[in-house]
């Protein structure tokens, strides 16, 4: 019926008729008189409003389903911080991130998979492995719906492979202060913890500013390193550098200054992710570097 | 979870996307970003009027004061030519962060804060108000209020001539004519001061891109008809639906008549917030969802391209108010009128199945034939199909996923096939997904439902 009203409507009303008979309640109260044009647009009206209101909704077989989750999420502060680190997306800050969720065996919300997968599948900066720890089940499966991120997921699977003795470790049996003292980069590569001495080795190394350039760069991963409770240890170099121990230039103090400044952000980023992921009050007092 | 509003030292503060939402491009974002995490900021502080603090940088101390009015309006003393600056930016991200503490303005942010609250004195209230409605000649308006119908129902009267002959000759043709033909129609309207119908005009060459268009095209022009019957026996209608007709044609109600009409206290929770560009306009809609009343509303506003749409209301935030709606039946549009603090927690509408939301657009259709969305929370899982994505009821209904900037992955993180309560528009054409109600404190209410660039 309203293919042939359609067509009436195609072809027009001057070479094509209205069909006769409608069907019942279709051509109810329509004037005999009426224009036939003005039938087929009153007609319209009325499939128009009819196919709104009921019509025949479509079905369609269910989709897949995910496996159960096993690990408990995060909490509400700790993906606060997570918002922070992702908006925009900072690649080291949110491996720490994971690092610390993972370590808790807590899991991330739902709602920042989408967000996280993207920043996985544009770098392979973000640690994936961490990653594969923190998304759960769940979130693995959730990747691997999308073709898109096929690769990230076909990673998932490598990367646990792979994860096996990527660096060598250097003991720090093996790591005197005096060998790091020659060789900064060596502290990257001892296993964790850091002994208190090592840390007012590296620490001291930072505000030397022999580093220049690389010094916020390795301030930065030694913030990522360092044991939390050496926080305070900062507070001692920090003052060193502000009373003027160490003789420097200008740019030179500058530079020690954004160091210790990248340094104390990403420690204290971590002091912050400990205590919303564990729930323990943070204990120390920040520091006021830019004060100096 | 970043679109809730946050309440910190007893104020209330913005979510961080709608901070970084203010920035004039991604640079500054960046840079603000930088800057709200570092220690170099003095003498921060806020109130109900701004936020303030000075910025140590390049061996000057920037002295930064952002008003937190409606627009927000921002100061600072760095040579960046960018507004928000991204000492503002930054800011406004520790205030959002619950980092910058209550307290009393230094003298530089008195000064430029007190001053900005003098011109709004100066400049008065918006002009929208009762007062400048009560100062009409009754006798003009009613002179010109006629006026108008009379152009109005002969705009109408070479419509519906236009329809006929489009109908006699057939409408087989239509889609190699496109949009000017339509145009030209819509024009016509416009001049005849029915801005509602040159709008529906408007939109009918879209119909024309994909199959099955003269079915679409036919029920169109059959609406079309169908409002200029109603408008010819407008005297004859309940007053709810003349009060639709003439919204649908286009009238202007005037906003202080809106106000001056009862309102609805409740306490209203933004659910849902779209943007969109309709023909050489930007329309904001923010829907609402009345905790007592159980009753939805829709606020909206509107700008030239790429102006700034009110900001005032995002998804998200719980505000204590009276609405007063727009005359009409099936009408959701309100005003604001009289706000307070909220001091309940946020009620969620309950979830229907995609049949009931069908059901109940049937009613709203009965109420206003034209109609065209309705707000809805459905329980249903989405599902990607081959070239669309579908919401599926554990019934088995289902219906299209329409209008979205992306693919709507995390809502598939949120179900992860399993049904979810998603709130959108309820269509003609499918539903528009607009947020995800929470379930637990870990899986909160969220506005993410496309695939977005962080």
């Amino acid at each position: 019926m309203w293919e042939d009203v359609v067509a009436t409507g195609l072809i027009g009303t001057d070479r094509r008729a209205l069909p006769h008979e409608l069907p019942q309640g279709w051509g109810a109260e329509l004037d005999q008189d009426l224009d036939p044009a003005r039938a087929v647009l009153t007609l319209a009206a009325r499939h128009r409003a009819a196919n709104r209101a009921g019509g025949r909704l479509p079905s369609c077989a269910p989709g897949a389903v995910a496996p159960p989750e096993r690990q408990p999420t995060a909490g509400w502060a700790a993906h606060e911080i997570l918002v922070r680190l992702l908006s925009p997306p900072q690649v080291e800050l949110l491996n720490l991130w994971l690092i610390a969720a993972a370590e808790h065996g807590q899991g991330v919300s739902a709602a920042y998979w989408t967000p996280l997968a993207m920043v996985a599948a544009r770098t392979t900066e973000l640690d994936r492995m961490m990653l594969v720890r923190v998304l759960g089940g769940r979130g693995v499966w959730f990747v691997e719906q999308n073709p898109q991120w096929a690769r990230l997921a076909k990673s998932f699977r490598s990367d646990a492979k792979d994860e096996v003795g990527q660096q060598s470790e250097v003991p720090e049996a093996d790591a005197s202060e005096h060998a790091v003292r020659a060789n900064p980069e060596m502290i990257m590569r001892i296993p964790p913890p850091l002994s208190s001495r090592l840390t007012r080795a590296v620490l001291e190394i930072i505000a030397s500013g022999r580093l220049q350039q690389r010094g916020v760069r390795y301030a930065a991963a030694v913030g990522a390193r360092l044991p939390l409770e050496h926080y305070e240890l900062l507070r001692s170099i920090a003052q060193q550098s502000a009373n003027g121990e160490v003789p420097l230039t200008a740019a030179g103090l500058r530079s020690v200054r954004e160091a210790l400044l990248a340094l104390e952000r990403t420690l204290w980023l971590r002091i912050e992710m400990h205590s919303a992921f564990s729930g323990e009050p943070i204990k120390v007092e920040r520091l006021e570097i830019s004060q100096w | 979870m970043s679109g809730s509003t946050t309440t910190v030292f007893g104020m209330q503060t913005w979510p961080r996307e709608r901070v970084l939402g203010l920035a004039p491009d991604r640079a500054s974002v960046v840079a603000a970003v930088e800057l709200a995490g570092t220690r170099t900021w003095l003498g921060v502080g806020a109130d109900s009027r701004g936020v303030w603090g000075s910025c140590a940088g390049g061996g000057r101390l920037y002295e930064t004061v952002v008003d937190l009015g409606s627009p927000p309006a921002y100061t600072c003393s760095c040579p960046s030519r960018k507004v928000p600056c991204k000492h503002a930016l930054a800011l406004l991200l520790q205030w959002s962060d619950g980092l910058i503490p209550a307290g009393d303005p230094p003298p530089f942010a008195t000064a430029w804060l007190e001053a900005r609250a003098t011109r709004k004195v100066a400049d008065g209230p918006a002009t929208t108000g009762r007062q400048g409605s009560e100062l009409v000649d009754p006798a003009a308006a009613a002179k010109r209020a006629a006026a108008r119908a009379d152009r109005v129902a002969a705009g109408l009267d070479e419509l519906d001539q236009w329809l006929c002959d489009q109908i006699r000759g057939g409408i087989a043709g239509l889609d190699r004519a496109g949009y000017a033909h339509f145009d030209t129609m819509a024009a016509r309207m416009v001049d005849a001061q029915a801005p509602g119908v040159a709008g529906m005009l408007r939109i009918i060459p879209a119909e024309f891109a994909t199959a099955g268009w003269p079915s679409r095209v036919l029920e169109q022009l059959g609406a079309l008809h169908l409002l200029i019957q109603a408008h010819r026996r407008l005297d004859q209608l309940p007053a709810d639906l003349a009060a639709t007709v003439r919204a649908r044609v286009g009238y202007s109600v005037s906003k202080s008549d809106v106000l001056a009409l009862p309102g609805v206290i409740d306490h209203w929770f933004a659910i849902g917030i779209v943007d969109t560009a309709e023909y050489r306009l930007d329309t904001r809609r923010v829907w609402l969802y009345g905790a007592a009343t159980g009753r939805w509303a829709v606020i909206m506003s509107f700008a030239p391209p790429g102006g700034p749409l009110d900001d005032t209301v995002l998804a998200g935030y719980l505000l204590h108010a009276q609405l007063h709606f727009y005359p009409g039946s099936g009408q959701f549009r309100a005003l604001i009128g009289d706000r307070t603090s909220a001091t309940a927690r946020s009620t969620m509408p309950p979830a229907e199945s995609i049949a009931d939301v069908r059901a109940r657009f049937a009613q709203l259709i009965a109420a206003d034939p034209w109609a065209s969305r309705m707000p809805a929370v459905i329980s249903a899982n989405p599902i990607p199909c081959p070239g669309k994505w579908r919401m599926r009821c554990a019934t088995g209904e289902c219906c299209d996923i329409i209008d979205l900037s992306d693919e709507p992955w995390p809502l598939l993180a949120r179900s992860c096939g399993e049904p979810i309560q998603a709130f959108g528009e309820w269509t003609t054409r499918g539903f528009r997904p607009l947020s995800v109600l929470g379930t637990t404190a870990t899986e909160p209410f969220s506005t993410s439902v496309v695939t977005r660039a962080a």
